[in-house]
């Protein structure tokens, strides 16, 4: 099983360095339209064909892999961030701040995750430019995905604070905030990592539901989510080459599924 | 167990209050709210537009209308559809019975199998097996719901409602498959299960008696999760597979910016989300309490 999990490590950076190098690896512009060749399966030019716009398969995948495997570490980073901001609070603070923490992190839980992305992107304008889409998508991933990590690092934060070790430092008079940032959070470091990386997979995959659902990044930029769209126009003449995304994204999602132990995913 | 009851219904009743103040505050605050499109119209005057001004604009502060949102959702009325211009509780009331047969199905299936194969793979107790498992398991959690409906839907399936619940049944099968597998597998290796064993009781009886019913109440508590990941597909699935059911109307909605409809129908799935939530509360406390007593 370890020497599985380092392939899925060695496998994920390759894809990640590929994705980042995406301007120097890839033979086009993402936007580039070869009109003469759209459709076109795929060649020496065009390792994976042309989409329907005649613009290159294996540059958009490239360029689509750096933003979505780029924006959804940073999502999850930003999620993690927030749920250790109020996780923590609410474990080490108790009291009414804790319940106040905790009905609002209860209140992110009940609704359905795409139906409260869904609500939060109708509220904002549809009809924008595609940086600010992107910006949009991720940051309201990582704004609105904290909740479930807040629970756990809440728990784990109750049970860290009634250890032996942490009594000792209080009784000794550490003040609050020594206590928080020499004890507690050294602790809770591979805890919060856990949750960063269980939350990867889930915002790759929302951000794919929501491009399908044409919300997601705008067009011409490329995203894993729009290019998961574009197999919609596929139909009995279309080659296999075009499930390309989709293979990809099964590799990638395998792969964090075998990085992430099985334990901390059921978490 | 009456007081853990008390309080998980009042925590669905909180979650509805605090939830429906900050829909009423979105609705409120979003760009265009309580601004007629009808004004862009370039045939009419200005007084004209003064006069639609002054009858769309909203009365009160967002207490007010909070309050008054309220008011009418107890007597029924959630209000008009802008974007469809029909009442939004006589759209609700339309799509909904698609959105539960399919969302029923998907629950009952995806549970039954996932159950039935965590059974086996306890019950067979072979790496092998436990490695298919394992891998049918991760390569379903790997596809997002939306590739899943397209598959099916490219594969020649015409769409509908049962192809939407045989779909979110996919969606349901893993996660419960993987959850209920790993608790399974931890009652399977206790003490109590090996001397079960050895005192030559037959597989079917230990499973049932003495891994299955332990394991219910952990096991029943991912029911609540699990209907609110089968509301959430269904979003994707029923705009793939043109299913006319709730997740349908709420892309619709999204699409159309109808704020105050995406919320009527938010706040009810998160209403159904949290009484199954409760349910399984009552089914998995129950055998505890009984066996208790």
């Amino acid at each position: 099983m370890k020497s599985l999990r380092r392939t899925a490590l060695v496998l994920l950076a390759a894809i990640y360095l590929a994705g980042l190098s995406a301007a120097w690896l890839a033979p086009a512009g993402y936007a580039n339209q070869f009109r003469e060749s759209a459709g076109a399966p795929p060649s020496r030019a065009f390792l994976l064909g042309t989409d329907d716009l005649g613009r290159d398969s294996f540059s958009r995948l490239l360029y689509g892999s750096r933003l979505s495997l780029t924006l959804a570490p940073a999502a999850a980073l930003l999620a993690t961030l927030i749920a250790a901001l109020v996780g923590i609070t609410a474990g080490y603070a108790g009291g009414w701040i804790e319940i106040c923490l905790m009905r609002v992190t209860d209140l992110f839980l009940s609704i359905p995750w795409l139906f409260l992305l869904l609500i939060v992107r109708a509220f904002l304008p549809l009809n924008v430019r595609p940086l600010e889409s992107v910006a949009i998508t991720f940051c309201l991933l990582g704004l609105l995905g904290w909740a479930g990590p807040a629970r756990v690092l809440r728990s784990a934060t109750h049970e860290l604070k009634t250890e032996d070790y942490m009594v000792q430092a209080r009784a000794r008079g550490c003040r609050p905030l020594r206590l928080m940032l020499k004890h507690l959070l050294p602790n809770l470091e591979p805890i919060a990592a856990a949750q960063f990386w269980i939350s990867v997979p889930i915002f790759i995959l929302s951000e794919a539901n929501l491009g399908f659902l044409g919300l997601g990044v705008a067009e011409p930029l490329p995203s894993w989510g729009n290019l998961l769209g574009g197999l919609q126009s596929m139909d009995a003449q279309s080659g296999p080459w075009r499930l390309a995304p989709l293979a990809l994204l099964i590799v990638v999602m395998t792969c964090f599924h075998l990085v992430v132990p099985e334990e901390n995913l059921s978490k | 167990m009456r007081s853990r009851l008390t309080h998980a219904l009042l925590s669905v009743l909180a979650t509805v209050l605090i939830g429906g103040f900050a829909a009423a505050t979105l609705v409120r605050l979003a760009p265009g709210y309580g601004v007629d499109p009808g004004e862009l119209d370039p045939r009419l005057s200005s007084e004209a537009i003064q006069k639609m001004r002054e009858r769309s604009k909203p009365d009160g502060g967002l207490i007010t209308y909070y309050v008054r949102y309220l008011a009418n959702a107890v007597r029924g009325e959630l209000g008009f559809s802008e974007g469809f211009r029909r009442p939004a509780a006589e759209l609700i009331a339309e799509r909904f019975p698609a959105t539960a047969r399919a969302a029923g199905m998907g629950l009952a299936c995806g549970w039954t199998l996932g159950l039935l194969a965590a059974l086996v793979t306890v019950a067979v107790a072979r790496p092998a097996f436990d490695l298919l498992a394992g891998a049918v398991t991760a390569f379903l959690l790997c596809l997002p719901s939306s590739v899943m409906a397209l598959i099916f839907v490219q594969g020649g399936h015409a769409g509908g409602e049962m192809v939407a619940g045989g779909i979110l049944s996919l969606v349901i099968f893993p996660r419960v498959l993987r959850f209920a597998r790993g608790i399974l597998g931890n009652i399977a290796g206790a003490p109590h299960v090996l001397q079960a064993r050895a005192k030559g009781l037959s597989t079917l009886r230990i499973i049932w008696m003495h891994v299955l019913r332990p394991a219910m109440p952990q096991i029943l508590a991912l029911l609540g999760v699990s209907a609110s990941v089968v509301f959430g597909a269904a979003i994707p699935v029923e705009v793939i597979c043109d299913s006319p059911g709730l997740g349908q109307l709420a892309w619709q909605a999204a699409l159309k910016r109808d704020l105050p409809l995406l919320i009527d129908i938010t706040l009810l799935v998160t209403i159904l989300t949290g009484l199954s939530g409760l349910a399984a509360e009552v089914i998995g406390v129950q055998p505890a309490v009984r066996d208790t007593a």
